[in-house]
């Protein structure tokens, strides 16, 4: 593994918390919605509110979302794992303690596996536990007080923990898009950053290579990728400056600003604070068997690195545009209708990375939503491949149909007047046609003048008013001429 | 009140000499006889919109919104 | 007939079927009562018309054939218990007025069965408490002197029902609060197994411990009422998961080897040598003796046991219980509902003073104590050193279930205190707990019957403590004992 360059003599560590919002219909510990965009605390409950009385009772698809997600990164599922209480006080946080896992999570240990710089990068997960969300504080809509809304109280979410493996804002960026495609790929989360589905928290410190690890700052809520990069490098220079400057780290939370791109330490957070994590005793252990972990098992999709190898085997592809196909389920469903159908998987392959990818990121479309159906990709493709469609036509023929993706695709090549001649006997009348009108180009040729059979080649294109493909043309005369 | 702490704290010192090596801690009283695990919801909405009675005696509540003190970050 | 506040719950259910009375008549009768009776502080919430409303409709069942032992009793429910159609306070500042948009699966359960709900009952803050002084609401006195305290924390339950002011009450249990006051005010109470009874609803104290339980002045009426209390609740993750049960029938049923003249014939009873301590008041260690000897004319056997770490019992329960507590109450920040400090100057000012002037002395004391032993450098010594000593506890009660069938001896050390005696040494209040204590601890059930007189004729009460889910043997043990005597039936002077 190629070492990440020092920054100004330093290396980066870097360690991600992420809290994927899972998509269950109901919350983790209450039945009320999880729904997006209902109007403020409509879909809190009284569980949600924390009313005098109420008591939790856990979501078995929360459980299911992260017995998958333990699977896909080949963690231990944990046989009994423990709810515990975070006891802290915040005006969105109802009961003043967050239902959580601490000693003992659901998921511990596992790996996620993601290309990066020409390679695959392995970065270590410590564990995954479930937890429920907090509300949404508002600032700025009242003046001199927040508005809390508690609908996204107990929203259940997985919090992923890596370790500190990352050593580059690029490397947890990365990172971080790969886990997004996993767990949008595992169907445990919408994958939805702008809704807030998709938090990263980074835990950034640096050191002098071989010196042990120095003291982290937490830059929390990271919503984007793109800021997730900018975060860590701000604080990583920030961090130096400090540093040169002789002063020391001091453990703290921070907040990215993304106008300034500056890091910032929280005000009132006490930077070690004391959870007085334990057990909550309103819920027993939670029990895992054998049984249920076979059966997630057995219900799991492929998962994005064996499809990717199954690609290599079955289409004959190469790594790198096996791991590009194998972006996301759906990107890898499509490929695979218009692989199968056309019977054409390099071209597939081909057409899909390149024309149908550079449109849908010019129009900001993903492939889900994309109106060119696999099929009728899969129809041009065959015709490229029987020869109907030279390279440049097609290129036409796929504008035509980009714009009115539901025309048939034959009648379109015909109404296009683009349909090649090939090995018609259209052509080969023609290629006799030109032959005996050029005896000096066939003397040539036959003399051992190879650009002869340009010439023919040029004539043949001509007469056929461009229809033929070269390569063809040149293969026929040669036969001709043999 | 410190007194009073004091005096307590002084009959949890008993506590302190006990030696419960090996012992694994009762955290619900059921588990004493039997295996207690977490029972499961299924994964339903069924809890519908109760907000009027819920915010009924609310200290400060403004269009269905809690209202506190601004909070400083 | 009697007059109606005579009738226990048995007895007013029948004359209820006879058509004798109607649950109309009772119940303004009772209410009629409870107003009369005002200076003994029970009742922290009435409302006439609800109750005449829940009256009416039992009324109304009744004649369109329906039949029930609780259909028109009525009954109050301790304030640690939230209903919709009256205030829950809980005995606490922090929640005056509050109007929960629920109802505690235990009342939910009660008025399904059909009792009428007369109001709710004035208990210990956060039922933290042994003498109903903690109560920000004023003290409740015990209706046998009325200098003296009820008990606590449901000391306007056990109060309400030792005045004749209603056959029954509910009340909850964490480490003594049914019992004991049952024990001071010559009632009974039982506390079941953890689990038995859904706590949903319940405000809560320390989850791992509290139990809601009926107190009722025969053990007949306490099966009644627990039969109806009872039962899984999937909204409470603690709610065992049993088929429901008819104690009531079933404590009636013949038991083997029994006769009429020998009823506890067969039953080994077991005396922990550390419940009768040196320290045990002569008065009460006289009565409860009295009432063993009885059982052993009554055909049981006593037997000595020993349950070694009775006395540890104490500093664990006031490690875990505390602990708990303290988390349980961090919700009541005045954001969402309860009391909120009229002036503050930001938000951290806005939590202290609202949770400052919403709780009282001993919720705060032991809020901090909650707070020291969760805290990190202390978890290990006190809070997960307590609940290992707990499961030794429990342990030890299996030991002793080997040899016997129930465990008996006092409820407390003394009769009933009086009133601001023990105010300023809360932790004395803490030594008094020590024989409820451990039964708590274990989640094993307990029940106090009325037993004997002590000091200036106050009620001496008995515990008895079965194994997990033998609730049954207690009623049943508790019933051949009021057959053959009569302390159940001892009405304070006046009431």
């Amino acid at each position: 593994m190629g070492r990440t360059p020092l920054i100004r003599g330093h290396e980066v560590v870097i360690g991600i918390e992420t809290h994927v919002q899972l998509a269950t219909r109901s919350k983790i510990f209450s039945g009320a919605s999880t729904a997006f965009g209902a109007e403020p605390n409509r879909q809190a409950c009284a569980v949600d509110l924390a009313l005098p009385g109420t008591l939790p009772v856990l979501n078995r698809a929360a459980v299911e979302c992260a017995i998958r997600f333990g699977l896909a990164v080949n963690a231990n599922v944990a046989p009994l794992s423990i709810f515990a209480r975070k006891n802290y006080f915040y005006p969105d946080l109802p009961k003043g303690y967050q239902i959580s896992q601490y000693e003992t999570p659901v998921v511990q240990g596992g790996a996620l596996q993601f290309a990066w710089q020409d390679g695959l990068r392995t970065v270590q997960l410590t564990r995954a536990h479930l937890e429920e969300d907090a509300g949404k504080s508002l600032h700025e809509s009242f003046a001199g007080q927040t508005a809390i809304d508690l609908n996204r109280a107990g929203t259940p979410l997985l919090e992923i923990v890596t370790e500190p493996d990352m050593r580059s804002s690029s490397e947890a960026a990365a990172y971080a898009r790969a886990l997004h495609s996993l767990v949008v790929w595992l169907g445990i989360c919408d994958g939805n950053m702008q809704e807030g589905s998709f938090r990263c928290d980074a835990n950034v410190s640096v050191r002098r290579p071989g010196a042990p690890y120095g003291t982290r700052r937490e830059i929390k809520n990271l919503n984007s990728f793109k800021f997730l990069q900018q975060a860590i490098d701000f604080e990583v220079e920030w961090q130096i400056d400090l540093i040169e400057d002789g002063g020391h780290i001091q453990q703290a939370t921070v907040l990215f600003n993304a106008v300034t791109g500056e890091t910032r330490s929280m005000r009132s957070k006490e930077d070690a604070h004391d959870y007085r994590y334990f057990p909550d005793p309103d819920l027993p252990p939670l029990s895992i068997g054998p049984e249920w972990i076979a059966r997630v098992r057995a219900g799991m999709p492929e998962l994005p690195h064996a499809m990717s190898e199954r690609f290599q085997q079955k289409y004959g592809l190469s790594a790198d545009i096996a791991a590009a196909l194998t972006q996301s389920k759906a990107f890898a469903a499509y490929f695979e209708v218009a692989a199968q159908t056309s019977a054409q998987p390099k071209l597939a392959a081909n057409w899909l990375m390149g024309e149908v990818s550079r449109r849908l990121n010019q129009q900001d479309m993903d492939i889900e939503s994309c109106s060119l159906s696999a099929t009728q990709l899969a129809s041009m493709l065959a015709r490229i491949a029987d020869g109907s469609l030279s390279n440049n036509a097609a290129r036409q023929v796929f504008d035509a149909l980009w714009a009115e993706p539901n025309r048939e695709v034959d009648s379109l090549i015909d109404s296009m007047g683009l349909r090649q001649v090939d090995s018609t006997d259209e052509l080969v009348r023609i290629v006799d046609v030109v032959l005996a009108d050029n005896e000096k180009s066939i003397a040539e040729f036959r003399a051992g003048k190879d650009k002869a059979l340009n010439a023919l080649v040029g004539q043949v294109m001509k007469a056929s008013r461009g229809k033929a493909d070269p390569a063809r043309i040149s293969e026929l005369l040669r036969a001709r001429l043999a | 009140m410190l007194t009073q702490l004091n005096a307590f704290f002084s009959i949890v010192e008993r506590m302190s000499a006990v030696d419960t090596s090996g012992v694994e801690p009762l955290y619900t009283p059921l588990s004493a006889i039997q295996e207690t695990s977490l029972r499961l919801r299924e994964d339903a909405v069924s809890e519908v919109d109760n907000r009027e009675a819920n915010q009924r005696g609310a200290p400060a509540v403004i269009d269905g919104l809690y209202l506190v003190p601004k909070v400083i970050e | 007939m009697k007059p109606l506040h005579e009738l226990g719950v048995r007895e007013l259910a029948n004359a209820l079927a006879a058509r004798q009375t109607s649950s109309v008549e009772v119940t303004e009768h009772l209410l009629a009562r409870l107003q009369a009776q005002a200076s003994l502080g029970v009742l922290l919430a009435s409302d006439k018309e609800v109750s005449l409303a829940h009256a009416r409709a039992a009324d109304a069942r009744r004649a369109r054939g329906e039949t029930g032992p609780l259909l028109g009793v009525p009954l109050a429910h301790k304030d640690i218990f939230v209903t919709r159609e009256m205030p829950s306070t809980a005995g606490s500042r922090m929640l005056e007025g509050y109007a929960s948009p629920f109802d505690a699966t235990v009342v939910a359960n009660l008025a399904k069965a059909g009792a009428v709900m007369l109001g709710k009952l004035n208990c210990d803050e956060f039922a933290m408490g042994s003498s109903n002084q903690n109560s920000a609401y004023g003290p409740v006195r015990n209706p046998w002197d009325p200098t003296r305290v009820p008990g606590g924390s449901s000391g306007g339950s056990a109060a309400a029902v030792a005045a004749r002011l209603m056959p029954a009450a509910t009340g909850s249990d964490t480490g003594g609060s049914i019992r004991q006051p049952a024990s001071f005010t010559g009632v009974n109470g039982i506390k079941p197994t953890y689990g038995v009874c859904s706590r949903y609803g319940m405000v809560a104290f320390a989850s791992s411990l509290d139990q809601a339980g009926p107190l009722a002045r025969s053990a007949q009426d306490c099966a009644l009422l627990l039969s109806a209390m009872s039962g899984f609740d999937e909204r409470d993750s603690t709610s065992a998961q049993r088929a429901p049960q008819d104690f009531h029938a079933a404590m009636l049923a013949a038991r083997d080897g029994a006769s009429a003249a020998q009823p506890l014939r067969g039953l080994r009873v077991g005396l922990p040598r550390e419940f009768f301590p040196a320290a045990l008041a002569a008065d009460v260690a006289g009565a409860v003796r009295a009432a063993l000897h009885d059982f052993e004319r009554l055909g049981a056997t006593l037997l000595d046991v020993s349950l070694p770490r009775t006395e540890l019992s104490i500093p664990v329960y006031y490690i875990i219980a505390p602990a708990e507590a303290s988390s349980n109450l961090s919700r009541y920040d005045g954001v969402r509902y309860g009391h909120r400090a009229a002036k503050h100057e930001d938000l951290q000012d806005m939590y202290r003073k609202s949770r400052s002037e919403g709780f009282g002395a001993e919720v705060k004391r032991r809020i901090m104590i909650g707070t020291y032993v969760l805290s990190h450098g202390y978890y290990d010594a006190y809070y997960l050193q307590a609940q290992k000593l707990r499961r030794m506890i429990a342990d030890d009660f299996q030991a002793c279930f080997q040899v016997c069938d129930v465990i008996a001896g006092p409820v407390a050390p003394t009769v009933a205190w009086k009133l601001g005696a023990q105010g300023e040494d809360p932790v004395a209040d803490y030594l008094a707990d020590i024989f409820t204590l451990p039964a708590s601890l274990a989640g094993l059930p307990g029940m106090s019957i009325p037993a004997g007189a002590g000091e200036g004729g106050m009620p001496v009460g008995l515990q008895l403590v079965a194994n997990y889910f033998q609730e049954v043997r207690l009623l049943h043990v508790a019933h051949a004992f009021q057959q053959a005597t009569d302390w159940h039936a001892r009405v304070p002077p006046g009431y």
